[in-house]
Parts: structure tokens; C-alpha cells; sequence
């Protein structure tokens, strides 16, 4: 089975953002593997070893792969590695060096996953974290046909029924349970398991794995009539001037109920 | 003349605040034909309250073959793989070319099956809505810029950060329609290969943080789980929700839906009030847009102690107990 997981290389949450124009950040920051997509690169390789088992008593060939894909510019390269460095076998980059928009990246996506192979499961992190569009996933099952569930926290794989059972997390820890026949798009919530840290060895072993380069014109996608643009971005620093709140305790406490009530007048 | 939908969301039997926040945001930005959504409620029962806020059409949306069960905290027969798809019928029968929806669990789910199904451009998160010019704002990278987007299409969704736009009341009449499901669907590529087998609702004490007004959080400074309860006991008295930094969810002391932050809940209450949290750039990108933050922390140079509105350098141990007290007594 190919195991195709989409990933996305972004800036790292701890980076201070600065712009490079009046429609771009500064990209001269860290980038790193979507923090989300952690889970879903994590999730598809053990499903590759639990279908690895499974053959093996069959006595079948195992020819399960966990391919990454990703789009972005050159250096989205480092992301995929990283995630081959967590067991994914080998990678795609779709290279373009403009922001597409999700409608554009489904559609790249699809074509690049389809010009590979023919996929028995996509997974894809819960959102990333510069955009959080939220809709890659159910526009790349839209596009393909396959069913979508978003948020996924547990994954539990029924290979004689050719269809998995997934939780996705709701309001306030509540849990939806779906039954999805395969091949489908998985769109990996924090909790779905433990991602672990990358070893040496791993590191090292990546290096050497395969990256294939598309770029987005070979892939040939129809032009979309819709799309989301990005026509002004302005830094958002939300810079407070604080105020101490001064005195022994009950003076504190005094104050701080003038203020939540009289200010805030929440009380 | 441009027909707008929105999806109306309940809570206990009303209508959320939020929404009516939502339909301010929808005539704000030039929706002049307003249809109110409402899926498996009584739509009857909300007509009064949804014609005060401007809404001129109320579309019934009757899902027959789905019971009635009613779950506590959950929406009546909740399944959104059915609902995006009688969502899509009532915008087709009703011609509507904008659709409103919130950024909430409920949202995340619907709106982006529709927009994918029709193709159509989503935007979530939006902080402001200009419908005749299709262009909204809404913060990208982690909080860290506030973007203004271009929406082109021939129908575009819209997702709504709950709490961000204030219900401004406008009365009007409002007619009244109804659509039912007719399983039209049946022949869509995905029909029949995803079924919703089981709705667990969560717990509504510790939830809701992304519609509270008032949310009280803690992070490493609250030292253990057990703590938290003198939270739990201060929020009583604001009307506040608990919420929690991510390194009190990654040592177990709190569930992962009290989290605050990138990978946690994006709020913006109008009272954030920090304890022992040292407001890391990764929580600030889930609380910076609060209304006024509070921090307490007995550490001075604590990064929230720079950026907040009040601060109070203390033990949270003596504070908020007493804080606690002062707030019965004021009751």
C-alpha cells in the first residue's frame, strides 16, 4: 500500500516574524515540520509497520511505502527530510515559489500524489500553523473522491473490511467516532500518538533517501476560477504597556476588583 | 440582490452569543438579504431572537431520518457529514452566494466540507468581513500579522472568530422557509464511505474557552493539577472559564481542550487573567487579541509581566484565594 502523507514546511513557532514586503514575511527565519504534521508522518509509518506485520503472516511481498509530500520552495527540502528522518521512506517536492492558496494546493497535491501512484490512505497534519486555513485535507478528499475526518486523535485500521475507525476530538473533549471505508484523507490531531525525537542514525539515514522534484508546471493543474490572495500583511505585535497593581495584599485585591468591575466591568 | 447564509449555532437552547456577533459581522459588511441556517432546532421557538438582530429569512433545516436524540452540550443529531451536505441544498434553493459560519468545532467541521464540495473559497478565523468587496482580515503566522484577503469566487465562505465582533440588534421581520433533507446526495464520489458511528460530548465545565468573556488560565506556577481548583473557584464568581498553558497539559495537570495557545485554543475574552504563566510567544499567539490581560506572577521578569494591561507581582497562592473572597463578599 502507498501511504502518502502531505506536510508542510513552516515557520518555527518561536521566531519572531519580519516582513519582507507588504504581502510576504521575512523568510529569512527558521522553518520546520508543521508541528501537526508531526503526528501524521508519526502515524503513517506505524501504520506501515502494522500492514508490514500483517503480510508477513500472509506471506504477501511487502511493497507498503510512506511517501511525504510537500510544497513549497527549495528549502522545503529540510522538512522532508525531517520527516524521512522519522521513518517516511521517501519524498516529493512540489516546487513553486509563490503562496498558493489551498484551493491551488489541493489540486498540486492530488496531481503530484496521482503522477506517483495510486495512494490506499493521505494523511496530513490538522492545520498548519502560518496559515490555519483548516481545509487542505477535505479539498485534497473532494478532489479525489475519498472521505475526510479532521482532528483525528485515534486511528485504528480494519484491513480485512478495507476501512479504518478513527475519533476525531470536539468541543470541550468530546470525541466523534467515524467509520471510513479506504482509501480516505486523515487530518492528524495532537494526541493521535507520541511523535519522537529523530535519532543520529535516523539523521543520517534520511540523507541518502530519494527526494523527487516537480515542479508546479509539469504537474499541469487545471486553473481554479476561485481563490483566497493575500493583499496586505502587517505585523501584529499587540504590544501592551502594563500597569503594576501596587500596595500590601488587600490594597492589591481592592484595586484589582475596582478594575475588573469599574474598567472591564465584567462584574 | 446578494442572498447571505449563516449557520446559527445554540447552545442549551439559545442562540450563541457569538452568532448574533456573526450576523453583525454578515450586515456590516453589506449582506442585504440575511438567511438564518438553523439546523435540527426548533426554528419557531428562535424567530423573535433572530429578527431583533437583523436576520430577514429563517431557513428550517429538517433532517427527518436522524432522531431526536438530544446530548447535552452537543447540537440534536450532530453528524456533519449530512449537515454540510443539507447546508449545500438550502444555499442552492435559496440562491445564496455568501455563506457565514463560526470558527468553532462545529465550524472547522462544516465549513470547509462545504468549500471543498463546492469548490468555493474559505476563509477561517476572519476578524472582519467586507462582503461586496470580498475581503477579510484575519491573523496568520501564529498571530503574528494581521493579513487582508482577497476572496474570489462565485459563492465564498466565510469562518467567523467567535467573540471578536460585538451583537448589535436591528430589528426587522423575518419570513419563514423550510428545507429538508432529501438525500440528493446519494451520488456524490464520497457518499456511503464515511459513517458517523458515535457523538461522545465532551465536558462542558472545563470547554468553551473560544466563546468565554472571562477566562482564567494557569501554567508551571500552579505546581499541580490539584491547584487548579482554586481557579475553578475564582471563575465562579467572574463568569470565567479555566484555561491552562501548555506545559500544564503536557504534565498532566489539566485535559488538552483547557489549553491555551498555537497549538491549543485561539480566544479573545475580554478579561484574560494569567496565573504563574510566564506567557511564552507560543501562548501569547492564542491570547494576544484579548480585550485586557491580567498577569500574576511573583516572577517580575516574566515575559507576560511586559505585556499585559495590569500586573500583579505576587504569590497567585495569596492572590487569587483572596481575590476569590473579595468576589463572594461582592456578590
Amino acid at each position: 500500500m502507498k501511504i502518502y502523507v502531505c506536510v508542510k514546511h513552516v515557520p518555527d513557532s518561536a521566531a519572531n516574524i519580519a516582513l519582507k514586503d507588504s504581502k510576504h514575511i521575512d523568510d529569512n527565519v527558521t522553518l520546520l515540520l508543521n508541528p501537526y504534521d508531526e503526528y501524521a508522518v508519526t502515524e503513517a509509518v506505524s501504520f506501515k509497520k502494522y500492514l508490514n506485520e500483517k503480510t508477513s503472516l500472509c506471506g504477501t511481498d511487502d511493497d507498503t511505502e510512506v511517501i511525504v509530500v510537500s510544497l513549497g520552495k527549495k528549502d522545503a527540502e529540510k522538512t522532508l527530510r525531517s520527516a524521512m528522518a522519522m521513518g517516511a521512506d521517501r519524498g516529493i517536492l512540489i516546487e513553486t515559489e509563490k503562496i498558493e492558496d489551498s484551493i491551488t494546493t489541493a489540486r498540486l497535491l492530488k496531481a503530484a500524489i496521482e503522477k506517483d501512484g495510486v495512494p490506499g490512505i493521505i494523511f496530513t497534519g490538522r492545520e498548519s500553523i502560518d496559515m490555519a486555513g483548516m481545509q487542505t485535507m477535505f479539498r485534497l478528499g473532494a478532489n479525489f473522491g475519498f472521505p475526510v475526518a479532521n482532528n483525528v486523535v485515534k486511528f485504528t485500521p480494519d484491513i480485512t473490511n478495507n476501512s479504518v475507525e478513527v475519533e476525531t476530538l470536539t468541543e470541550a473533549s468530546g470525541r466523534d467516532l467515524y467509520q471510513l471505508s479506504l482509501p480516505c484523507v486523515l487530518g492528524a490531531g495532537r494526541g493521535l500518538n507520541s511523535p519522537a525525537y529523530p535519532t543520529f542514525p535516523d539523521v543520517v539515514k534520511a540523507k541518502k533517501k530519494q527526494i523527487l522534484s516537480v515542479s508546479k508546471n509539469e504537474l499541469n493543474i487545471d486553473k481554479p476560477q476561485a481563490s483566497t490572495e493575500i493583499i496586505e500583511l502587517k505585523l501584529f505585535a499587540g504590544k501592551r504597556t502594563p500597569e503594576e497593581i501596587k500596595g500590601d495584599l488587600s490594597q492589591k485585591i481592592t484595586s484589582l476588583v475596582k478594575i475588573l468591575k469599574e474598567e472591564a466591568k465584567i462584574i | 440582490m446578494k442572498k447571505t447564509g449563516i449557520i446559527i449555532e445554540f447552545k442549551n437552547g439559545a442562540v450563541k452569543d457569538a452568532s448574533y456577533g456573526m450576523i453583525a459581522c454578515a450586515r456590516n459588511g453589506g449582506g442585504d438579504s440575511l438567511y438564518a441556517f438553523v439546523i435540527n432546532e426548533d426554528a419557531q421557538v428562535h424567530k423573535e431572537a433572530l429578527e431583533a438582530h437583523g436576520i430577514h429569512n429563517i431557513v428550517d433545516i429538517c433532517l427527518p431520518e436522524i432522531g431526536t436524540c438530544k446530548e447535552s452540550g452537543s447540537q440534536a443529531g450532530w453528524n456533519p457529514v449530512i449537515w454540510s451536505q443539507a447546508v449545500m441544498e438550502a444555499m442552492q434553493i435559496h440562491g445564496i452566494s455568501e455563506l457565514f459560519g463560526l470558527t468553532t468545532p462545529m465550524g472547522r467541521e462544516l465549513l470547509p466540507r462545504i468549500a471543498a464540495k463546492l469548490d468555493a473559497p474559505l476563509v477561517m478565523d476572519c476578524i472582519e468581513v467586507n462582503c461586496s468587496e470580498g475581503i477579510v482580515q484575519n491573523y496568520l503566522y501564529s498571530g503574528k500579522t494581521l493579513a487582508t484577503i482577497k476572496v474570489k469566487g462565485d459563492i465564498r465562505i466565510y469562518g467567523i472568530r467567535p467573540n471578536v465582533i460585538e451583537p448589535a440588534p436591528a430589528p426587522v421581520s423575518a419570513s419563514m422557509f423550510t428545507v429538508t433533507y432529501s438525500n440528493a446526495h446519494k451520488n456524490e464520489p464520497d457518499c456511503g464511505k464515511i459513517t458517523l458511528l458515535e457523538s461522545r460530548p465532551g465536558d462542558n465545565s472545563d470547554g468553551d474557552l473560544l466563546e468565554a468573556d472571562v477566562i482564567i488560565s494557569g501554567g508551571r506556577g500552579m505546581q499541580n493539577g490539584e491547584n487548579f481548583k482554586l481557579l475553578h473557584q475564582c471563575a465562579r464568581y467572574l463568569g470565567a472559564k479555566v484555561g491552562a498553558s501548555r506545559v500544564a497539559v503536557d504534565l498532566g495537570w489539566v485535559p488538552y481542550s483547557m489549553q491555551v495557545g498555537q497549538t491549543g485554543e485561539k480566544v479573545s475574552p475580554r478579561v484574560y487573567i494569567a496565573c504563574g504563566l510566564s506567557g511564552s510567544v507560543q501562548h501569547f499567539a492564542g491570547m494576544k487579541m484579548s480585550g485586557m490581560i491580567i498577569a500574576i506572577n511573583n516572577n517580575p521578569n516574566a515575559a507576560i509581566m511586559a505585556n499585559c494591561d495590569y500586573f500583579i507581582e505576587g504569590d497567585l497562592f495569596d492572590v487569587i484565594p483572596a481575590l476569590t473572597e473579595a468576589l463572594s463578599k461582592a456578590k
